[in-house]
């Protein structure tokens, strides 16, 4: 089971985590690292150490805007219109439509963006990927906690003939 | 080091103090008295009961009970789950966020209905303050609640003595007494003792400003001392930061931790108390509060001996891990220096026993033996205190298991309280106890040997199988804390623009979560209706106390027993082989 844990472990998992990492310290140096201590959320660690916050979410820095957007490693980078359709619906996530009057955590139409890291074709579910749109997934979503709910339901006459 | 086990002494003085006078208010609320608040809060509570149009006085039946409890819960689960897609039309949204994915959002939602609050986000970066306040709080109250509620219908069930009996109280009543009489005040109270220790509560946009170096960054803000409150006294856990108690908005002094870790335990303990009062014999309530204090006691002895120690490591490097003018010395790496090791490991402890999993240092960067505390708390299945409710009834499941296995010691027909346990009680118990690992460890299965928990783990070897193990664990028992290194959301921005969930981690994460929670429940409320139904007994020459110093060494084995014999195969297979290594993984 370890050996098989490890070898799983030299295939998607790191090898996204250390581009991931490697991303953030480009933005990190960029924003100015004491800032970031302040805040308490990330640490200026190499990235072996990056995972070591107490609630591990792999979230980005809070820095300004433009510094999401620079100096980007080259295979992370992409233009929006060279975006897959799935990174554009992100985007339009929540019926927005984009930005629409959000100045903050938004991206500017023609800028360079720093495409999120993903895992490996072959480690991707089939939900995660390129097809259906946003709309279908919620609707999956909730159908599957209400699925989840009425087994619950049917689970109480169940136990009842215990 | 003698310093840190008075402040840990002190701690669980002003707990036991404090629990005669909130299991006894709490025992009054559950009689449905008429206590001090009622004047204040009655009209209101009357006003509820008219809006839903419920007889409050009204007896249901378990089954009555339960359903009930799941389409109350349905309903908070898709009210959730639209907050939580709908983040750019709402209001007090000052920093523009856009709402999380589906997958995240389906594991969030499920994760703070069921009292886990497990977070694969940052919520500075990715929730608004309304999705903060309407939705994650909200359901911190609901979900403390219904755990409250499901113990309460227990013990009336064990209190029956009308034969055939079939009511276990008003679910609705529970509901809404749990939340304005207890939940409610004390979480107001608490609140304002935060705010006024520095934690802060603010609908400001995040302050910008320049650093000395010419850097500039965002600092950010919120409403927390009002989420903050509620989060450690329904033992929920969720941060409203990213590194949660760690946090100095969050926690700043060593007092507002001291208050944050009294909260925590206040509800779970204080419960015993109740118990104890609602049977007609608070020895019972005693019985189980030492069986709890001896293993909490132990957890957190360990852990804090072992953080004082250091690790290897630093001995190996000749460092000095001596208390020292302004240090407590120790290991210190991923804790807070204001906090000291005394008041990490407590904390430790205190949110792996219960079902709280705030965190106010980081559980990776805790020593071996130090780092075994939170699995072997998780393996006790929420029996430790556990969360609020689901920690006693927890704990009475295992007393009945403890009352079987103690009277085919003794040839006789066990009895609990009176009540003869039978076979339905037995078959019930025992899918109660073993639900809870068995969802843990099918999470964790599936999770290492397919490939799709492969890009959730970021560890190689024991130590990547002990993130994936730790993290189904925490989430089958409703904890929520996290051994760190397992993800189910890449976000590289705040405001989850551009951000992707993992779907297998966050849907199979999410369903671990509901199964894990309503089962147990389910069953717990069938145990209350088999129970309620039958008539008391008095004790005779062979009936097994439940009070005295011999069950609870009884009940302490089969905890420890049961705990051993369904996770040790996985401990092996995770931290203690790593242990047994050289290897750094």
């Amino acid at each position: 089971m370890v050996e098989h844990v490890l070898l799983e472990q030299h295939l998607a998992g790191p090898a996204l985590e250390v581009a991931q990492v490697e991303l953030g310290l480009a933005q990190h140096d960029a924003a100015g690292a004491d800032v970031l201590d302040q805040l308490g959320r990330q640490e200026r660690a190499p990235p072996r150490n990056r995972h070591q916050e107490p609630g591990d979410r792999r979230v980005a820095l809070l820095v300004e805007e433009h510094d999401q957007i620079v100096d980007a490693p080259e295979p992370l980078a992409v233009a929006v219109a060279q975006r897959g359709a799935d990174d554009e619906r992100e985007v339009q996530d929540g019926g927005s439509g984009g930005c629409g009057g959000h100045a903050r955590g938004c991206y500017a139409r023609g800028t360079v963006l720093t495409k999120s890291p993903r895992p490996a074709a072959e480690f991707r579910c089939q939900l995660d990927g390129d097809g259906p749109s946003v709309l279908v997934m919620d609707i999956l979503a909730i159908a599957l906690g209400v699925l989840t709910f009425v087994a619950l339901l049917a689970t109480i006459d169940l136990l009842d003939r215990v | 080091m003698t310093q840190g086990w008075l402040q840990i002494a002190f701690f669980c003085a002003v707990l036991v103090a404090c629990m005669p006078l909130l299991g006894g208010y709490m025992a009054r609320v559950f009689r449905n008295e008429t206590v001090g608040l009622t004047r204040i809060v009655g009209p209101l509570e009357r006003g509820i009961y008219r809006l839903l149009r419920v007889d409050a006085s009204e007896d249901q039946d378990w089954k009555g009970y339960a359903k009930s409890l799941i389409v109350v819960s349905l309903l908070f689960w898709i009210a959730l789950y639209a907050i939580l897609r709908t983040q750019t039309i709402q209001p007090l949204n000052p920093q523009g966020f856009h709402s999380g994915t589906w997958d995240v959002s389906f594991n969030t939602v499920s994760s703070f209905l069921t009292n886990t609050n497990w977070q694969y986000y940052g919520g500075e970066t990715t929730m608004t303050y309304f999705s903060q306040m309407a939705g994650l709080a909200v359901q911190n109250f609901i979900s403390a609640a219904i755990g409250i509620v499901v113990v309460v219908a227990l013990i009336r069930g064990i209190v029956a003595r009308r034969e055939g009996s079939r009511g276990i109280g008003n679910f609705w009543q529970d509901l809404t007494r749990t939340t304005l009489y207890i939940l409610l005040p004390l979480s107001i109270l608490g609140a304002v003792l935060l705010m006024s220790q520095g934690v802060i509560q603010s609908f400001s946009h995040y302050l910008g400003f320049h650093a000395l170096n010419g850097g500039s960054g965002q600092l950010a803000l919120g409403p927390v001392a009002s989420q903050e409150s509620i989060k450690e006294l329904g033992t929920n856990g969720g941060g409203f930061f990213n590194v949660n108690s760690a946090m100095p908005f969050e926690n700043p002094n060593t007092l507002s931790n001291f208050v944050e870790l009294f909260l925590i335990l206040a509800i779970p303990t204080s419960l015993t108390y109740t118990y104890g009062r609602m049977v007609g014999n608070r020895r019972q309530g005693w019985a189980i509060f030492a069986a709890m204090s001896i293993l909490f006691v132990a957890a957190v002895a360990v852990v804090f001996v072992a953080e004082q120690h250091g690790t290897p490591a630093q001995h190996l490097a000749g460092v000095n891990t001596h208390a020292i003018a302004g240090s407590t010395g120790g290991n210190l790496e991923g804790k807070e220096q204001r906090f000291g090791i005394a008041n990490s490991g407590l904390w430790t402890a205190v949110t792996t026993v219960t079902s709280c999993g705030a965190v106010n240092a980081a559980f990776e960067s805790l020593t071996g033996i130090g780092g075994l505390v939170p699995f072997a708390n998780l393996s006790a299945s929420e029996t430790i205190f556990g969360g609020v409710g689901t920690g006693l009834y927890s704990m009475l499941l295992y007393v009945i298991l403890a009352v079987f296995i103690g009277g085919l010691m003794v040839g006789r027909t066990p009895e609990f309280l009176g009540k003869k346990i039978e076979a339905r009680e037995i078959k019930l118990t025992s899918v109660g106890v073993l639900f809870t690992p068995i969802a843990a460890l099918i999470g964790a299965a599936l999770a290492t040997g397919t490939k799709y928990g492969a890009p959730s783990v970021y560890a190689s070897g024991p130590q990547g199988f002990s993130e994936s193990m730790y993290a189904y664990l925490s989430q089958a028992n409703n904890n929520g804390s996290a051994f760190a290194g397992y993800t189910g959301y890449y976000q590289p921005n705040p405001g989850n623009v551009g951000a992707h969930g993992i779907t297998f981690a966050d849907v199979l994460g999410g369903l671990t979560m509901l199964t894990a929670r309503y089962v147990p429940i389910l069953i717990v409320l069938a145990v209350a209706g088999s129970l309620a139904r039958k008539k008391i007994a008095p004790a005779g020459l062979g009936t097994m106390r439940t009070d005295n110093p011999t069950f609870v060494v009884l009940l302490i084995g089969v905890v420890v027993l049961v705990g051993a014999l369904t996770f040790f195969p996985a401990l092996l297979l995770g931290p203690i082989v790593q242990g047994l290594t050289s290897q750094v993984f």
